[in-house]
C-alpha cells in the first residue's frame, strides 16, 4: 500500500482529504502546518504529498522547495491544492517544485488519479 | 545809377551765386532740422555778396549807398542764421519759438531800419564816401555808434555759434571724422577771414571777404549734409527713433536735472517735454514721491545697470524694465545718466499667465497620473477582491462537496455514525459559506454608506459571553487555553449590540486561529482616555465619557511589520483556510469598519513570533 501525507491546515479539508484518500486505499497521514509536515517527513518518506499551498507560518511554496532540497525527499511526487484558481497560482507551484495542481473544490478522482500515476511514474524511473 | 566793370565784383558775384543755388537746393530738399537757417544763410549770403558786388561796381555814393543798404539786408541776419544753424546742428532743433525769433531778431531788424533810414547817416556811418582809386573807385565809411552795436551783436551770434558746434563736436562720439573736420572747417573759415580782414592782412582794395567766409561755412556744412548724409540719417534718424520710440528715454546731467527727454517718456510723465527739460527728475516725478525716494540711491550708479520698478496706481499695478546707463565722458568721467524703461506689465502678466497655466497643467498631469494609479489600484484591489472571494466561496463549498463524497461512501457503507458526522461537518461549512455571504454583503453595504447603526444601551457581560461561546469550538480545535480578565462592575454601555458581538467574534477567532496550543487573553476595561499604550489616531474625536476596551492578546505567531501595515486593508490579510466555525473570510478589515460605524477603532499590536493583541476601543456613550 502506498502512503500519502496530506499536508492542511483546514481542519474540514483535512478531515474529509485524509479519509477519502483512505477509502481509496492509501496510508494516509496529516500534518496541520509546514513545520509538523517537514518533522513528520523525518521520520517516514511517504510516497507522495498532498500540500496546501495556503499555510499559516511557512508557506506551502516553501515546503515543497523544501522537500527538494533534502535529499531524501527530492523526489517525491508533490500535488499542489490551493482554493486560488488562478494559472499564476499553479505556475508559482510549480516553479516551487510541485508535480501537479488541484483546485479545491477537490475532485476526489482526479486527485487519486494524479496520485497513481505520479507513484508509478516515479517507481518505473528508480525501478 | 552808374556803374564801373571790375573784376574785384567777380568774387562776391560768384559768392552770390553760389550761394543763391545752394539756397534753392536746400530749399528743394529741405527736410533736415538745419535745413531752414541753412537755406536762411546761404539766402542772405547771396544777398549780401550780390550787394556787395554792385556795390563794387558803383561808381557815386547814391548808387554805392543803395547797394551797401541791400547788402546790409544779408549782414545784419546771416549771423543770427548762422546762430540758429549751428544750433539746429548742435542740438537738433529744427523749429524755433516765434518770441526766440523775435528776440533775436530785434537788432536786425533795427540795424536794417536805421541802415535804410535818413538816420544812418548819424547813427550809423558819420561818413560815407567814394574815394577814386586808379583804376577804380571803393566806397569808404566812418562808423556811427549803432554800427558798433551791430557789429558787436554779429560777433557775439558768431561766437554763440562757434561755442555750440565746437561743444557739440567734442561731445558727439557718432560722428565720422571726415564729417567733424568739415563743420570745423566751416565754423573756423569766418573765424579765420575776420582775423586776416581786422589784422589788415587783406589789401583794402579788396572787397569785405566776410560773405566767402560764410560761404565756405556754407558749403562745408552743405557737404557734411549730403556727402555724409551727415543728419539726413544718422543722427537725425536717431533721434527720431528716440523720439517716436514706445519705450521712455530720460538724459539726467550729473545732479539729476532732465536734460533731453522723448515723446513716450513725457507723456509718461504727463507734461510737456519742454517743461520737463532742465527740471530735477524728482520735481518731474513729484506725482509719485515714494517712487523718487525707493529708487533715489539706486540710479546712481557708474555702470549699467537693469531695475524692474513697480508704480501702483488706484486700481492697477505697472511693472517697467528700467535700464540706466551712464554717460561717460572720453575721459570716463560720469556726465550724467540715461534712462530707458519699457512698460512690462503686459510681459510679466503674460508671463505669469503662462507660469500659472503650465503650473496647472503639471497640476493636471499629476491629478491624471494620481487618477490612472487610483484606477489601477482600483483594478488591481477588484481583481484581488475576485480572486479572494473565489477563494472564500471555495473553501467551504469544497469541504462541503468532499463530504458529500464521503456520504456517498457511508452510505455504500451503512456507516451512520460517519454519516451524521459528515452531514454535521456540511452543516458547519454552509452555515458558514451563508456567513460569508453574510459578511460580503455587510461590506457591500458599509461601502455604499448604507449600513445601520442600532445604538442601545446594553450589558457587556452579555456580548461577552455570547462572543466566548462563538468561538469556544475553535479555541478547542486550535487547543487554546482561555484566559477572562474583566471587571465585575464593566457595567452597561450605549453601542451597537450585534456589531460589537461580531467585531470581538472576529478578533477573537483570528486569535484562536493563529495560536496553536497558546494563551488568549480577553480583557475588557474602562479608560477615562485614550488608552495610553494604543497610538491615538489623528482623527479620533476626544469623547469626555472615557473608552470602553476589549482587548484580546494571544501568544501565536505573530505578524511582521509589514503585514501589520496592510492588516486593515480589503482583503488583503486573511486566514487561508477559513472553514472554522467562526470567522469569516473578511475579517479585520469588516471588524474595523464596523468599529468606525461606532464611533471606535481597532488597534493592532504585533511581534513575528511573539503574538498579536488586538483592542477594540469604543467611545462610552452611556
Amino acid at each position: 500500500m502506498n502512503s500519502v501525507l496530506v499536508v492542511e491546515d483546514d481542519w474540514m479539508h483535512r478531515d474529509f482529504l485524509v479519509r477519502l484518500l483512505q477509502i481509496k486505499g492509501y496510508i494516509v497521514r496529516a500534518a496541520i502546518d509546514g513545520e509538523s509536515a517537514m518533522s513528520a517527513l523525518q521520520s517516514h518518506v511517504p510516497d507522495a504529498v498532498v500540500l496546501d499551498l495556503g499555510l499559516p507560518g511557512i508557506s506551502g511554496y516553501q515546503v515543497a522547495r523544501l522537500i527538494r532540497t533534502a535529499p531524501e525527499t527530492a523526489g517525491l511526487p508533490i500535488i499542489a491544492l490551493t482554493a486560488y484558481a488562478l494559472d499564476e497560482d499553479q505556475h508559482r507551484a510549480t516553479l516551487a517544485g510541485c508535480n501537479a495542481f488541484e483546485t479545491k473544490p477537490v475532485d476526489l478522482d482526479s486527485l487519486a488519479a494524479k496520485l497513481e500515476s505520479l507513484i508509478a511514474e516515479r517507481s518505473a524511473r528508480t525501478a | 545809377m552808374q556803374y564801373q566793370i571790375t573784376p574785384y565784383a567777380l568774387l562776391p558775384l560768384c559768392t552770390a551765386l553760389i550761394s543763391a543755388l545752394l539756397a534753392y537746393d536746400t530749399w528743394r530738399r529741405r527736410g533736415d532740422p538745419a535745413s531752414g537757417p541753412f537755406i536762411a544763410l546761404t539766402f542772405l549770403v547771396a544777398i549780401w555778396s550780390f550787394g556787395s558786388a554792385f556795390e563794387l561796381s558803383s561808381t557815386n555814393v547814391a548808387t554805392a549807398l543803395f547797394w551797401v543798404r541791400i547788402e546790409y539786408i544779408g549782414i545784419v541776419s546771416a549771423p543770427v542764421a548762422w546762430l540758429l544753424m549751428m544750433l539746429a546742428f548742435s542740438e537738433r532743433r529744427s523749429t524755433f519759438s516765434r518770441p526766440w525769433l523775435a528776440f533775436l531778431l530785434l537788432i536786425p531788424l533795427i540795424t536794417t531800419a536805421v541802415v535804410w533810414s535818413g538816420a544812418s547817416q548819424t547813427l550809423f556811418w558819420t561818413s560815407f564816401y567814394i574815394e577814386s582809386l586808379t583804376p577804380l573807385t571803393v566806397v569808404r565809411t566812418t562808423h556811427g555808434t549803432w554800427f558798433w552795436v551791430h557789429t558787436a551783436y554779429s560777433y557775439f551770434m558768431l561766437v554763440a555759434g562757434t561755442v555750440l558746434l565746437l561743444r557739440g563736436l567734442f561731445s558727439s562720439s557718432g560722428l565720422y571724422r571726415d564729417q567733424s573736420l568739415a563743420l570745423l572747417i566751416g565754423v573756423l573759415a569766418p573765424w579765420l577771414v575776420n582775423i586776416l580782414y581786422i589784422s589788415n592782412l587783406v589789401p583794402a582794395a579788396l572787397p569785405d571777404p566776410t560773405p566767402l567766409s560764410f560761404l565756405i561755412t556754407g558749403l562745408a556744412f552743405s557737404w557734411a549734409m549730403r556727402e555724409s548724409s551727415l543728419f539726413e540719417l544718422g543722427p537725425m534718424a536717431y533721434r527720431e527713433v528716440v523720439q517716436q520710440m514706445s519705450d521712455g528715454v530720460v538724459v539726467l546731467d550729473t545732479l539729476f536735472r532732465i536734460v533731453d527727454i522723448n515723446q513716450a517718456a513725457a507723456q509718461a510723465i504727463g507734461s510737456p517735454a519742454r517743461q520737463l527739460i532742465g527740471q530735477p527728475l524728482a520735481q518731474a516725478l513729484s506725482g509719485w514721491p515714494d517712487l523718487v525716494d525707493r529708487y533715489r540711491g539706486r540710479l546712481n550708479v557708474d555702470a549699467p545697470t537693469n531695475l524692474e520698478v513697480a508704480i501702483s496706481s488706484a486700481d492697477d499695478l505697472l511693472i517697467y524694465d528700467l535700464r540706466v546707463s551712464p554717460l561717460l565722458s572720453s575721459r570716463g568721467r560720469v556726465t550724467g545718466r540715461m534712462l530707458v524703461w519699457r512698460d512690462s506689465t503686459a510681459t510679466k502678466q503674460a508671463m505669469a499667465s503662462i507660469q500659472s497655466q503650465k503650473e496647472r497643467l503639471e497640476n493636471q498631469a499629476v491629478a491624471l497620473q494620481a487618477a490612472t494609479a487610483a484606477a489601477e489600484a482600483g483594478s488591481r484591489a477588484k481583481s484581488l477582491f475576485l480572486a479572494t472571494m473565489s477563494h472564500e466561496l471555495r473553501t467551504p463549498l469544497s469541504a462541503m462537496l468532499g463530504y458529500t463524497d464521503l456520504i456517498q461512501h457511508d452510505i455504500a457503507t451503512n456507516d451512520t455514525e460517519a454519516l451524521e458526522h459528515d452531514l454535521r461537518h456540511i452543516r458547519i461549512a454552509g452555515d458558514h459559506l451563508l456567513r460569508m455571504i453574510g459578511d460580503v454583503l455587510d461590506y457591500a453595504k458599509i461601502e455604499a454608506g448604507k449600513m445601520p447603526v442600532e445604538l442601545k444601551l446594553f450589558d457587556v457581560h452579555a456580548v461577552i459571553e455570547a462572543a466566548l461561546a462563538a468561538v469556544r469550538p475553535l479555541f478547542e480545535r486550535h487547543a487554546n487555553r482561555l484566559e477572562l480578565q474583566v471587571a465585575p462592575d464593566i457595567g452597561p454601555i450605549y453601542a451597537d449590540q450585534l456589531k460589537m458581538r461580531q467585531v470581538l467574534i472576529n478578533l477573537l477567532s483570528n486569535a484562536a486561529k493563529f495560536t496553536q496550543s497558546g494563551a488568549i487573553t480577553l480583557s475588557v476595561f474602562r479608560t477615562p482616555g485614550w488608552p495610553d499604550d494604543c497610538p491615538i489616531p489623528p482623527d479620533m474625536p476626544i469623547i469626555v465619557q472615557g473608552y470602553l476596551n476589549l482587548r484580546v492578546c494571544d501568544t501565536g505567531i505573530g505578524m511582521s511589520a509589514d503585514q501589520l501595515e496592510h492588516l486593515f486593508e480589503d482583503f488583503t490579510q486573511m486566514a487561508p483556510g477559513t472553514s472554522d466555525n467562526v470567522g469569516t473570510g473578511l475579517g479585520l478589515s469588516l471588524s474595523q469598519k464596523l468599529c468606525q460605524l461606532m464611533g471606535g477603532l481597532i488597534v493592532v499590536a504585533s511581534e513575528p513570533g511573539r503574538g498579536t493583541q488586538a483592542t477594540m476601543i469604543l467611545p462610552d456613550r452611556s
